[in-house]
């Protein structure tokens, strides 16, 4: 078997210099609102002293001339997904590992492209060259990922030789594993994965359990690990522009309500529900994307139901900025489906009632004050205690 | 039966139907309604279209005793007061 690995670096960052070129060079660091708090997300070579997940405010005292931008996950992972989707026109077997890092499998490959050389070529150009993407090839994952992990930015590379003697060299710190076993590795003085590999499996398993075999055989350049290619779900795409830039969330649904009957009105809809939306507006001058996912409770298949629900959660979000133009995307389509109602005009009703009142309970975030009339003691000469209001029970 | 709604009892999430209101009440000498006060405007009663007595729950410290009137209004109205016996007040069971 030969795998390839694309590693493009610090992602985030060379999106964030594309777009912004007058910050190139510069200490940058990109943050994250979690929980309230900003956490950095990525930070370029120049921030010295930062670190992914460091909080805002230690990043700055660690490196004051940084910029802060803020995190385009949306913009980032759109583009790292028309780069997986533009490696799988050079090969039916890509696997997505995470935001800048792919793994492909190059069997049968050479027949159409003539050498490997030819084929390392076409893999690199499915990266913009301003990404310097690194690409290592080796019989599997591990070897691949470290070949592609110490070659030069915009270049390849091949493990050749021994596995075992390629990788001595290396520090531990670049195994897939815990900081917790990297630092309990450093503390028994392994700090090569040479040295690792000069221990037995066992004495590896007996202190660090299955994990400790894992890293062994890392070590001696065993991985066995499968690429699991991207599983394509159907999805329905649509966009538009809107009149003018609007940063009010009832104009946008008005957008959105209608290009919910466009998408659900299509040929390849017809007869389908999908179980989640996903609306993406580009904020007119920040170039900015605001993205909002909403997953479904029951597949929908009615677009002003499907807006109505919607609608209410996006009430209490404010946009960043006006936006220009809005998208829509529906996931998770399922087949046709139908839902078997009663017989009885009652149960019907009832029903209808359970649902809207599960829907009102969703928008205030806790159980509506509704109440239905119970006889208590029907027989009771004393009228106030012949029936009384009790919470309506669904 | 009332419905179990499996939530934790409370006498709190149960709430009085057709709880009797305060209200003020003009008596004639014969001690019956003549008027009462509604919404802050005194309303003359045009005619007694039912009267009944309830005495009950005797056993318990706070027995009941109530004298009830159905009665009609200028505005064409009927609403269902009564006199508390025991503590002489007046209260409106129904509009």
């Amino acid at each position: 078997m030969t795998i390839a690995c694309v590693l493009v670096t610090y992602l985030p960052i060379k999106y964030e210099h594309l777009r912004y070129p007058e910050i190139r060079n510069k200490p940058l660091v990109i943050v994250k609102e979690s929980s309230g708090k900003k956490y950095v997300y990525d930070h370029s070579p120049e921030a010295r002293g930062t670190a992914k997940g460091m909080a805002l405010e230690q990043a700055l005292a660690k490196c004051p001339s940084a910029h802060v931008v803020q995190a385009d996950t949306a913009a980032y992972g759109n583009f790292w997904e028309r780069v997986i989707d533009s490696l799988e026109g050079r090969s039916p077997t890509v696997e997505d590992a995470d935001l800048g890092l792919a793994y492909i499998d190059l069997r049968g490959l050479e027949g159409i492209y003539g050498t490997e050389a030819n084929l390392i070529r076409a893999i690199s150009s499915a990266v913009p060259s301003a990404y310097s993407p690194r690409v290592g090839v080796a019989p599997n994952k591990f070897l691949a990922y470290i070949s592609a992990f110490f070659c030069d930015p915009g270049s390849a590379s091949r493990v050749e030789g021994d596995a075992v003697a390629y990788l001595a060299p290396r520090s531990i710190n670049i195994l897939p594993t815990s900081l917790a076993i990297k630092e309990k590795l450093a503390g028994f003085g392994l700090n090569k994965i040479g040295e690792i590999a000069r221990l037995s499996i066992g004495a590896m398993q007996a202190e660090f359990g299955p994990e400790g075999a894992k890293l062994w055989r890392l070590s001696h350049g065993i991985d066995d690990t499968p690429i699991v290619p991207r599983s394509h779900k159907e999805t329905v795409e649509v966009c538009s522009e809107l009149p003018a830039p609007t940063s009010v969330i009832t104009t946008l649904m008005i957008a959105v309500e209608n290009l919910l009957h466009q998408a659900f009105s299509r040929p390849s809809m017809k007869g389908k529900c999908a179980r989640s939306l996903t609306i993406e507006a580009n904020i007119q001058d920040k170039a900015k994307t605001f993205e909002r996912r909403f997953v479904f409770r029951e597949p929908m298949s009615d677009p002003r139901l499907t807006a109505r629900l919607v609608g209410m959660k996006m009430e209490e979000i404010s946009l960043p900025g006006p936006a220009e133009s809005v998208s829509l995307k529906l996931a998770d389509i399922t087949g046709e489906t139908g839902k078997q109602e009663s017989l009885f005009y009652d149960v019907r009703r009832r029903e209808q009632l359970d649902e809207e009142i599960e829907q009102l309970e969703a928008r205030l975030g806790e159980k509506p004050p509704i109440f239905m009339i119970k006889e208590v003691e029907p027989w009771s000469r004393i009228p106030e205690r012949r029936m009384a209001l009790v919470p309506y029970a669904h | 039966m009332v419905t179990n709604t499996r939530e934790k009892n409370g006498a709190g999430a149960i709430r009085a139907l057709n709880a009797p209101k305060p209200i003020e009440v003009r008596e004639s000498k014969e001690n019956r309604p003549s008027a009462i006060r509604t919404e802050g405007i005194w309303q003359g009663i045009t005619a007694i279209q039912d009267i009944w007595r309830i005495d009950d729950e005797w056993w318990r410290p706070e027995e009941l005793s109530r004298i009830y009137f159905t009665v009609s209004l200028k505005d064409g109205t009927t609403p269902t007061i009564f006199k508390d016996l025991l503590t002489k007040s007046w209260y409106q069971q129904s509009r």
